[in-house]
């Protein structure tokens, strides 16, 4: 499949299967998303009741239920109200939350930053760990640490996310008090003023130091109870990459014309494991994100999954279906991003057929 | 003399003796099959003991809310997480190799309208899913069992898929072909066999996982209903009062968790080297 040997053809025809391949991916990611709301749009036609009721309650006069179904468009015909669905996705209406009387979508923008602040420095963590355990690891396939690395990533994985997060409040909260109890997203006496919503950032660009190390202690212990736990595949990616990359070519044309150990290794070795690890880093980013529901859970953290959980609760199903909209197409433009990238960085892929 | 396949079974068959997870494995399958005999206190018994008594020789995993002894719940809880995920893990990978294997061999229009399919089921995220489904069908264990199912059929419709389809133009299906082999009894006989073992590995890893997301959802109130005993359910159960410094609730079922899912994990990695598969 991976043919690097007719890298070398014109410049012209160098691109063209590149765009070829480009183009299938959008496509797909397109279809992909028709697929989804066509899922999202089902899964509010089979929710049990008829969600004219919500609208006038549940002893209204059929006169009033009717008038109710009217204004919905319920007594369309299928095709007719999916095209009216769709119409209000494209113009951004999601439908309106029962439990919090505001639109869905205004909600999710609400909650947003609040997940992605827990999933974008629990990825950071979770690189940091594959990278500093996994290199030394590579490195001596038979020593202690590549012991130890096969300890963490086998523990990580079959670690229960909220039961870790569990033990870790119990420690750390309840016995030691060394860190906040699951109480809300920001333990210190006032809010910071919302820049990005995204606290460690809104807290940084204010210069207000004091803030920002309150905010990163009250992140530390879900962050790192998802970076733990999300892990294991990066750490096992970076550790067998590396160990190919080592005995490679270029890599020991590098050694032995002279190159310092450590730079072939930072550098050159490095350089090769970048396109697989990047790929990886998408799939972790992605899991996170939708598994964030429990720890957000565990620890009250005021994002998406607990937004998720209390509509599910409160059978608010315009929320419910708004989240799974969003969610599953964060999805697929991540993964189209991480596709886009992938050409950038590996060469081999632009001439693959 | 032994020929080939004889020998290679054999050295599985004497690597899995020294395989320390297959062992552990069949302990777990044994306490879940054994629940009833080894259990001080039946599932759901209101206990004597009161509420969140601590640990104790009578109940050695203390009791929990409701007065019920935890450890008696953790082994009936086996029983619970280990079939309901056999149960969608078996659906998933019946369904799976039945497609994929079609698919692989067919080709065409069905070929590509089933991978997209396939693409679109794995463009969810699991977890959200598995709740938007629960949501819309009711949270009852014949829909938690289908979701898992649901999500995992993709998984092994891509394997099958991805060994029958190289098979498909190969010799030896072309003289199956010649010597007048209908095209079913060509898949069942010479290009499933080739199917079994990345899909056996895939199977234990995909069980652990399950176990897993079953949990999970349980914990968040979409799986199995207390009392029921289930290690999701019952972690959840405890998630209250471990900040009240009463951790005994929730560590043991989270503990069985962890160890059934590692002891999976290792099976399916013993399964993968043994048998080469990746």
């Amino acid at each position: 499949m991976e043919t690097s040997e007719d890298a070398g053809l014109g410049s012209g025809r160098r691109w063209l299967p590149m765009i070829r391949q480009l183009g299938r991916r959008l496509l797909l990611a397109l279809l992909v998303v028709y697929g989804v709301t066509l899922a999202t749009f089902a899964l509010a036609r089979v929710l049990p009741g008829n969600p004219a009721y919500l609208i006038v309650g549940p002893n209204a006069d059929p006169a009033a239920v009717r008038a109710a179904e009217d204004s919905l468009g319920l007594n369309q015909s299928l095709p007719a109200q999916y095209a009216t669905y769709m119409k209000d996705l494209f113009t951004g209406h999601l439908g309106v939350s029962l439990t919090s009387g505001q639109p869905v979508i205004r909600d999710i923008a609400d909650r947003f930053p609040a997940t992605l602040e827990l999933a974008l420095l629990s990825l950071a963590l979770a690189i940091v760990m594959a990278f500093a355990i996994g290199i030394p690891a590579a490195l001596r396939p038979r020593g202690m640490l590549a012991r130890i690395a096969d300890v963490v990533s086998a523990g990580g994985a079959a670690m229960p996310q909220f039961w870790l997060g569990l033990v870790l409040l119990f420690f750390f909260f309840y016995r030691l008090g060394a860190f906040p109890g699951p109480l809300s997203q920001y333990p210190g006496p006032v809010e910071p003023h919302h820049i990005t919503g995204v606290l460690f950032v809104d807290t940084l660009l204010e210069l207000n130091f004091h803030a920002w190390v309150l905010v990163l202690w009250g992140l530390a212990l879900p962050v790192i109870t998802l970076a733990v736990t999300a892990q294991p595949p990066l750490l096992r990616i970076v550790q067998t990459q590396m160990r190919r990359a080592l005995s490679s070519d270029p890599v020991r044309t590098a050694r032995a014309i002279g190159v310092s150990p450590t730079r072939v290794v930072l550098n050159d070795a490095l350089r090769l494991t970048l396109g697989p690890v990047l790929n990886m880093v998408a799939l972790v980013f992605g899991a996170l994100l939708s598994s964030s529901v429990l720890v957000e859970t565990v620890f009250s953290w005021p994002g998406i999954g607990q937004y998720a959980v209390q509509a599910i609760n409160s059978s608010d199903y315009a929320a419910i279906q708004g989240v799974v909209l969003i969610s599953a197409v964060t999805y697929v433009v991540l993964f189209l991003l991480v596709d886009l990238a992938l050409f950038a960085v590996d060469p081999r892929l632009r001439s693959r057929s | 003399m032994d020929t080939l396949l004889v020998r290679r079974r054999r050295s599985t068959l004497h690597s899995a003796v020294r395989s320390p997870a297959l062992w552990l494995l069949g302990l777990l399958v044994l306490v879940a099959i054994l629940a009833h005999v080894l259990a001080p206190f039946g599932p759901t018994e209101i206990t004597t003991g009161g509420d969140f008594h601590p640990p104790s020789k009578t109940y050695l995993f203390g009791t929990d809310g409701n007065g019920m002894d935890v450890f008696s719940r953790v082994l009936y809880g086996a029983r619970k997480d280990l079939l309901l995920s056999l149960a969608a893990v078996a659906i998933a990978a019946a369904v799976g190799v039945l497609l994929g294997s079609t698919a692989g061999y067919i080709g065409g229009w069905l070929d590509s309208l089933l991978q997209r399919l396939s693409e679109i089921v794995q463009a969810f995220p699991v977890v959200m899913l598995g709740m938007a489904v629960l949501v819309a069908l009711g949270t009852t264990l014949l829909n938690l069992t289908l979701v898992i199912a649901l999500v995992n059929i993709p998984v092994y419709f891509r394997i099958v898929r991805s060994v029958v389809l190289p098979l498909r133009e190969s010799e030896f299906v072309e003289a199956a072909r010649c010597a007048g082999n209908t095209n079913t009894s060509i898949l069942v006989r010479h290009l499933l066999p080739n199917v079994w073992a990345p899909v056996i590995a895939q199977f234990t890893v995909n069980f652990a996982w399950a176990i897993q997301v079953i949990a999970g959802l349980s914990f968040l109130g979409l799986g199995v209903r207390v009392p029921e005993p289930e290690w999701g359910t019952m972690v959840q159960q405890g998630s209250d009062a471990v900040i009240r410094g009463i951790w005994w609730v929730s560590f043991a079922p989270g503990i069985a968790i962890f160890v059934t899912v590692l002891v999976l994990n290792r099976v399916g990695a013993w399964m993968e080297r043994t048998w080469r598969v990746r």
